[in-house]
């Protein structure tokens, strides 16, 4: 599904470029629980947005099925995201103004979507994630854990086959992530790839790979670990 | 996304900030209001001004002399009424009826204004269409040097009120004289033709004025042509003719240095230099477009004072959206990363300032049109309302939008997602 070959990421930090993946070979299968470790700085962010199609490599080349992203246009790179990935952040990223099933809804509103079939298929995400009777709140009138569950209703939106979580439960306490980890797992029981960038062990010991980064390299790729 | 979705969006963002919409909106609007009462009101002012120079008829040809400026006494004595014989044999030209106008004092239960007095015959009334004596009569030829009096109908309102002027006495005081006339008739309502007001005169027979004012000259003929068409050759003739008659004349008590004024012939657009012309001779249609050439310098010289602040109100909706970009970087790069294509994320600013734009042009076009109509209440001309400015006003607010609003689009198109994302 996913083949990373040889991939260097560079980030022009004014005069000096810094190098935040240095090679890195990484093959995801369909149905894979991968989680991406490392300290702050080892570039798995970097990793989750090459993954994510959110940024091209600099060099070496990133395959999405059979599209190469290192070719695509930004337009070809948005339909990838739209139709293929969900993303869930730290930081939920909810638009403030919009309620909770505005923000499912905008997805398929990108996708094209007809209003009444959008309406309708995210209300049956808002009820996956436990958050049917919230669809009106807005993001504010929500608590962190609510947030991060329509965070990942939105993600659901597209019946994306990849889930991206980017430190998912880092803003959350610990009994809230516990039941963020547990709708990650249950994500990857339906059948979806989910990779999750963490430091969390909870979430690294859910998954059955873990791929750990150090200064842009991959140190350790440890298979069924589960 | 739709174009209803993206225009659902923009209003939510609009809304969400009121006072800053309004002030950008407010932009647009007092250009656009501008232009269209600016459009409105000329539109407005010249076709009242058409009509009142129509009015005179268009065969009318007006014919202006200036004693002052001749350069001989003979010039001067052939200001008579022979001269209306000699410019009514010429081929195409049917009537000429001489004029002497002046200032007078009338004298009103006990009570002195200042009249404007025409000196006419009797076919002077025959000149204008829809001008007649709606009480009493008018001058009639054996009237000549009898002091009776026709009332225009303003004079008649402002200085008889309800009371019936005909058959009353009127002293009128030319040339420190003080004279009874009989007022034998009141004039139709008329109002403006050319550059006189019919209903503001008190008409005397033109041999009482003559007397009166002591002189035999005229001031002015009227001449009509034979038709519509030989208006232009009529006109021609008269210049002609003027010239044997006024011009050639060489020994005189005038030399003409002591002018320096400029009288624009405007038949001929001939400029005498230096030297004042001792006549004009006007057609309408002539005067008719002299206007209509003041007016499109007026038009163009206000146009482009209201395409200024139209321009600076464009200038104001760049700045408002450049700042809101920059404000919603984080949702920009939200957008994107759940698939929103750059495409859709310039559509979507480009349709909020076109959106901000095209209220300001839909207000804009309504205050422009209330002030148009209030102009055209305090300036008497008929309001007229016409298609184009609400074209050219709408055309107009969505160019401003989509000129000044595509900068900021494009650059919020061309953010990158993940750093959009991280911006605080």
């Amino acid at each position: 599904m996913i083949e990373l070959t040889n991939v260097t990421k560079d980030y022009p930090m004014g005069e000096v470029v810094y190098r935040a993946l240095r090679g890195v070979d990484v093959w995801i299968d369909e149905h894979e629980y991968v989680a991406i470790t490392g300290a702050s700085g080892s570039g798995k962010s970097t990793l989750m947005h090459v993954i994510g199609a959110l940024h091209r490599p600099t060099s070496g080349t990133a395959r999405f099925d059979d599209d190469d992203l290192g070719r695509l246009s930004r337009e070809g790179l948005a339909r990838i995201r739209n139709e293929k990935i969900g993303f869930i952040f730290q930081q939920f990223y909810l638009l403030a103004r919009s309620t909770a099933l505005q923000n499912v809804e905008l997805p398929m509103a990108y996708a094209g979507v007809r209003p009444k079939e959008r309406r309708e298929r995210a209300l049956a995400c808002l009820e996956r994630v436990g958050l049917g009777d919230f669809s009106h709140h807005r993001p504010t009138q929500l608590s962190g854990g609510q947030s991060q569950r329509v965070a990942i209703a939105r993600a659901l939106a597209n019946s994306p086959r990849l889930v991206l979580g980017d430190e998912p439960t880092g803003n959350l306490d610990s009994r809230t992530s516990e039941e963020i980890i547990e709708l990650f797992s249950s994500l990857h029981d339906e059948g979806r790839t989910v990779v999750v960038v963490t430091h969390e062990q909870e979430i690294a010991r859910q998954a059955d790979r873990e791929i750990v980064l150090r200064d842009g390299r991959i140190e350790e790729d440890r298979h069924g670990i589960a | 996304m739709g174009l209803l979705e993206m225009l659902r969006t923009s209003l939510t963002a609009l809304r969400a900030h009121k006072l800053r919409t309004s002030l950008s909106v407010l932009g647009i609007v007092i250009g656009v209001a501008a232009v269209v009462a600016i459009i409105a009101i000329v539109n407005g002012a010249t076709a009242d001004m058409k009509e009142q120079i129509a009015g005179l008829g268009m065969r009318t040809i007006t014919i202006s002399v200036f004693p002052q400026a001749m350069q001989s006494a003979a010039s001067v004595r052939a200001l008579t009424e022979e001269l209306t014989t000699d410019l009514e044999a010429a081929p195409s030209v049917s009537q000429a009826v001489p004029t002497a106008s002046g200032q007078g004092s009338a004298v009103i239960a006990g009570q002195t204004y200042q009249v404007s007095l025409m000196g006419v015959t009797t076919d002077y009334a025959e000149l204008f269409d829809g001008f007649y004596a709606a009480n009493g009569r008018f001058l009639h030829p054996l009237d000549e040097d009898r002091k009776v009096a026709v009332l225009g109908a303003g004079v008649a309102e402002d200085y008889f009120g309800d009371t019936d002027p005909v058959g009353q006495q009127l002293k009128l005081e030319v040339s420190n004289q003080e004279t009874a006339f009989r007022i034998i008739g009141v004039m139709s309502e008329r109002g403006r033709v050319g550059y006189q007001n019919l209903d503001d005169s008190v008409y005397v027979p033109l041999t009482t004025m003559q007397t009166l004012s002591g002189s035999r000259q005229f001031t002015s003929y009227i001449a009509q042509a034979a038709d519509e068409e030989v208006v232009e050759q009529a006109a021609a003739e008269i210049e002609a003719i003027l010239d044997e008659k006024l011009a050639t004349t060489t020994a005189g008590m005038f030399d003409g240095r002591g002018f320096g004024m400029t009288v624009i012939s405007s038949s001929g657009g001939r400029t005498f230099t230096g030297r004042a012309s001792p006549y004009t001779v006007q057609v309408q249609k002539e005067a008719i477009e002299t206007y209509e050439e003041s007016v499109d310098t007026m038009t163009f010289i206000l146009g482009g004072v209201g395409a200024i602040s139209l321009l600076v109100g464009g200038i104001g909706i760049m700045n408002i959206m450049l700042v809101s970009v920059t404000e919603r970087t984080r949702e920009i790069g939200i957008r994107m990363a759940i698939g929103g294509r750059p495409r859709d994320i310039r559509t979507q600013f480009l349709v909020e300032a076109i959106l901000i734009c095209f209220l300001g042009g839909l207000l804009g076009l309504g205050i422009g049109w209330l002030c148009a109509w209030l102009g055209a209440g305090i300036g008497d001309w008929p309001f007229v309302i016409s298609v184009y400015p609400a074209l050219l006003a709408c055309g107009f607010s969505l160019l401003i939008g989509v000129t000044f609003g595509l900068y900021p689009a494009l650059r919020a198109s061309k953010l990158d997602p993940v750093e959009a994302l991280r911006y605080e």
